[in-house]
C-alpha cells in the first residue's frame, strides 16, 4: 500500500548537518538589520551593488549599533551573497533578496507585530481540527489530516496565538516594571490602563482555552479511530494478505493520537504559565494601587543605595571594600561540619591476650563419629582381607575381581570393596603370584568393571 | 501539644516525634542562616506548627529571633539577631559580617528584584548582570568598581574575574536561600527569591531615610 511513502518521508536530520547549515540559514544581528533595510526599501525589486553598500553603511550608523568601528562593507556583502542575496540572471550587476531572506525577515516582523491575535481562532480550530469522516476507515485520510490539517495549520495557528499572547504579556509586564520609576500621578493612570490591558489579555487567554476545549472532542474521536484500527489488527491473522497493513494502520493511528495529545499537554502547560504571569502582575497591580507611593519610593531609594555603594566602594587584590563610614551589618551564618574520621585498621596495634576457648561440643561429636566410622571401616577391611587370605590358602588360587564384587554387594559400597582389594594386594606375600589380564569383568548389575585379577599361591609348591 | 497557641511556649515540643526526627537538621539549617520556605516542606511544616515554641527556644538559648515573613505570596522563616546585640553568638567566631562583595551583590540583586516587581518569575542569568555593567543606568559606576577603569571593551579575562566574584556570592546566597540556582555551580542561572527582602530589612532605616543617610555619610 502506501506504507513506503510514510516510512521514507521523515528523513532524520542529524545535529551536525544542522550545525553545518546553520550559518547559511540565519544571518547575524547586523546582517539581519541590513536585510530588513533592503526588504523595506526595495520590496521584491532589483537593486544595485551601490544600493546594498549604502544599506550596509546606513545600518552600521544606527545609534544602538554605534560601536565606533567601521563595518567592512565588502565582507558583509559577500556573506549575504551566500544565501540571502542573489544575482539576477543575465544582469550581473543587479541583485535581489532570496525567497529565504524574505521569509526570515517576515518571521521576525510577524513576531513583533503578530497577525495571529487578529485571527478568528475558534473558526480556524473548527475548520482544521475536524477529522474527516473517512479517517476512521482509511489510514491515508487520517495521515493526511494529521500532516496538513493538524501539523501544518491547526498546530501552527495555536502555537502562533500562544506565542503572541506570551509576548504581549511579557511586554506588558516589562512596561509595568517601569511604572514604579515615574511620578505618582501618572503612575496611577498608567496602572489603570494596565488593569484594562490585562483584562483584554485575560479575555484572549480564555478564548484560547475555550478553543482548546475542542480537544476533548478530538481526543474521543481519535480514541475511537485507534480502537477501530486496533480491532481490525487483532482480527487479522498472520496468514491474511492484509495482516501487515492492518498492523501498520494500527501503529500509525496510535502514533498520531499520541502526538496530538502531547501537543495538547504542551499547550495546557504554556497557558497555565501565561495565566500565572498575568495573575501575578494583576495581584501586584491591586496591591500597588494602595501602596504605590511607598513602593515607588522604596525602589528609588534602593537604587540610590546601590549607586552610592558602587561609586564609593573600592576594589583591590583582597576584594571589594565598602566605604569607611558605611554601617557593616552581620547576619546569622554559622558553618557546621561534623568531621567523621575514617578508621583504617593497619594491624599495628594487635594485642595478644590468651583466652580459654569454649569446647565446641557439636564439632567434637561429629569428629568422634567420623573417627568411629573410619575405624569400623578399617575393621571390616581387615576382616575381608583375612577371609580372602584364608580362601587363597585353601584353594591356592582365587579370582580377586569376583571376590571384590561379592564384597561390594555385601557391604553395599564400592569404596569398601576397592580398599579391601588394595589392602589385600599390599599385604600379599611375595611368594604369591598376581596375574592381571586385559579382560573386563563386571558385577551383577553390570555397573562396575574390573580387570580380571587372578592370584595364585605358590606357598605350597615351595614348601 | 498541637494546639500550641493556647499554651505557654516551653521545651516540651522537643519530645514530639516529628520534631525529634528533624530537629537536628532544622537547627543546623537555621543556624547556618538559611531562609526556610515551603519548598522545604518537612522543615517548613515544623516551623509553621511550632513557631512559638521554636521562637522561645532560640530566644532563650541563643538570644536570637525566629523571624517569619511573607512577601509575594511566599512565607519564609529565618534567624535574626536581636536589636540589642548578637545574643549568645556575640563571639566573632559565631557570626559573619557581610563583607563588601556580599553587601554589593545583595544590593544589586535587591535592585533587580524590584526592577522586575511585576514579573512572575524573577529569573536571571550572568548576561543580565553583564548587561547592567555594560549598558545599564549605572554602567560607569559598575565599571569603575569592577574594572577600576571605564573603557569601551573589556577582555574575557577581566569579565571572568567579575563573574567569579558574583558567582561566589550567588552560590553563597543559593545555600542560604536568598536565590535559587537552576543548575550547576558553574553556570549562573538563578531566581531571586522573595527572601531577598531580608537584606532590605537589614538596611531598612538607611533605605527609608536614604537622602539623610547619604548626606550624613558623605560629610
Amino acid at each position: 500500500m502506501d506504507k513506503m511513502d510514510h516510512t521514507t518521508q521523515d528523513k532524520i536530520i542529524t545535529p551536525d548537518q544542522i550545525f553545518l547549515t546553520y550559518r547559511e540559514l540565519f544571518p547575524s544581528e547586523f546582517e539581519f538589520l541590513v536585510l530588513y533595510h533592503l526588504y523595506i526599501n526595495y520590496p521584491s525589486s532589483e537593486m544595485q551593488y551601490a544600493e546594498i553598500k549604502q544599506a550596509i553603511a546606513d545600518t552600521s550608523r544606527l545609534p544602538f549599533l554605534d560601536t565606533g568601528k567601521d563595518r567592512q562593507v565588502e565582507r558583509t556583502f559577500k556573506s549575504l551573497l551566500r544565501s540571502f542575496l542573489e544575482r539576477v540572471p543575465a544582469k550581473a550587476t543587479r541583485f535581489i533578496l532570496t525567497p529565504h531572506a524574505e521569509k526570515v525577515v517576515e518571521i521576525a516582523t510577524q513576531r513583533i507585530n503578530n497577525p495571529y491575535l487578529k485571527f478568528p481562532l475558534k473558526d480556524t480550530f473548527e475548520t482544521y481540527f475536524s477529522l474527516p469522516e473517512s479517517a476512521a476507515q482509511e489510514i491515508k485520510a487520517l495521515q493526511s489530516w494529521f500532516k496538513f490539517g493538524f501539523l501544518n495549520n491547526a498546530r501552527q495557528v495555536v502555537l502562533g496565538h500562544l506565542d503572541s499572547l506570551k509576548l504581549l504579556v511579557d511586554d506588558a509586564v516589562k512596561s509595568l516594571n517601569k511604572v514604579l520609576e515615574t511620578d505618582n500621578l501618572s503612575a496611577m493612570q498608567m496602572l489603570e490602563q494596565f488593569s484594562q490591558n490585562f483584562q483584554t489579555l485575560g479575555d484572549k487567554a480564555r478564548q484560547i482555552t475555550e478553543a482548546i476545549k475542542m480537544k476533548i472532542e478530538v481526543h474521543y474521536r481519535l480514541r475511537d479511530i485507534v480502537d477501530g484500527f486496533s480491532d481490525k489488527a487483532l482480527a487479522a491473522t498472520a496468514n491474511d494478505t492484509d495482516y501487515d497493513i492492518a498492523q501498520y494502520n494500527r501503529q500509525e493511528a496510535f502514533r498520531i493520537k499520541e502526538e496530538v495529545e502531547t501537543f495538547f499537554e504542551k499547550v495546557d502547560t504554556q497557558l497555565d504559565l501565561i495565566n500565572m504571569k498575568m495573575a501575578f502582575a494583576g495581584t501586584k497591580i491591586a496591591e500597588l494601587q494602595e501602596s504605590l507611593r511607598t513602593q515607588s519610593r522604596y525602589k528609588i531609594s534602593l537604587k540610590k543605595l546601590l549607586l552610592y555603594l558602587l561609586e564609593n566602594s573600592k576594589t583591590d587584590l583582597k576584594g571589594i571594600h565598602l566605604p569607611g563610614k558605611f554601617p557593616v551589618r552581620g547576619w546569622v551564618s554559622q558553618k557546621f561540619r561534623f568531621r567523621n574520621i575514617r578508621y583504617y585498621d593497619m594491624g599495628f596495634l594487635r594485642k595478644a591476650k590468651p583466652f580459654e576457648q569454649d569446647a565446641d561440643a557439636a564439632y567434637e561429636e561429629s569428629q568422634r563419629n567420623q573417627f568411629e566410622q573410619e575405624l569400623q571401616k578399617q575393621i571390616l577391611i581387615q576382616q575381608h582381607c583375612e577371609r580372602l587370605e584364608e580362601a587363597l590358602s585353601l584353594a591356592k588360587q582365587i579370582e580377586l575381581d569376583k571376590k571384590l564384587f561379592e564384597i561390594m554387594q555385601q557391604e553395599d559400597g564400592l569404596e569398601l570393596g576397592i580398599q579391601t582389594g588394595y589392602e589385600f594386594i599390599r599385604n600379599l606375600s611375595p611368594q604369591n603370584h598376581i596375574r592381571i589380564e586385559e579382560e573386563l569383568t563386571s558385577n551383577q548389575s553390570n555397573d562396575i568393571h574390573l580387570w580380571k585379577i587372578t592370584i595364585r599361591s605358590n606357598r605350597g609348591s615351595h614348601s | 501539644m498541637e494546639n500550641n497557641d493556647t499554651q505557654q511556649p516551653g521545651f516540651a515540643f522537643l519530645n514530639t516525634p516529628q520534631v525529634k526526627k528533624l530537629f537536628a537538621e532544622l537547627n543546623i539549617t537555621l543556624l547556618k542562616g538559611t531562609h526556610i520556605m515551603p519548598s522545604s516542606p518537612a522543615l517548613f511544616a515544623i516551623l509553621d506548627e511550632f513557631e512559638k515554641d521554636l521562637g522561645h527556644y532560640y530566644s532563650t538559648l541563643y538570644g536570637l529571633v525566629l523571624e517569619k515573613r511573607s512577601h509575594d505570596n511566599v512565607t519564609y522563616f529565618y534567624l535574626e539577631f536581636q536589636q540589642a546585640g548578637r545574643g549568645r553568638l556575640s563571639d566573632p567566631a559565631l557570626y559573619v559580617e557581610m563583607d563588601g562583595k556580599t553587601t554589593i551583590v545583595a544590593c544589586i540583586l535587591a535592585n533587580l528584584y524590584f526592577a522586575n516587581y511585576f514579573s512572575y518569575d524573577k529569573k536571571f542569568q550572568w548576561e543580565d548582570i553583564q548587561y547592567e555593567i555594560e549598558h545599564g543606568e549605572h554602567r560607569e559606576a559598575y565599571q569603575q568598581l569592577f574594572f577600576n577603569d571605564i573603557r569601551a571593551d573589556y577582555t574575557d579575562k577581566e569579565w571572568d574575574a567579575v563573574q567569579k566574584i558574583l558567582g561566589t556570592v550567588i552560590n553563597f546566597f543559593n545555600r542560604i536561600g536568598l536565590v535559587e540556582k537552576d543548575d550547576s555551580e558553574e553556570t549562573m542561572h538563578f531566581t531571586i527569591l522573595p527572601s531577598i527582602h531580608h537584606f532590605i530589612e537589614i538596611y531598612q532605616s538607611e533605605i527609608e531615610n536614604i537622602d539623610t543617610f547619604l548626606a550624613d555619610i558623605k560629610l
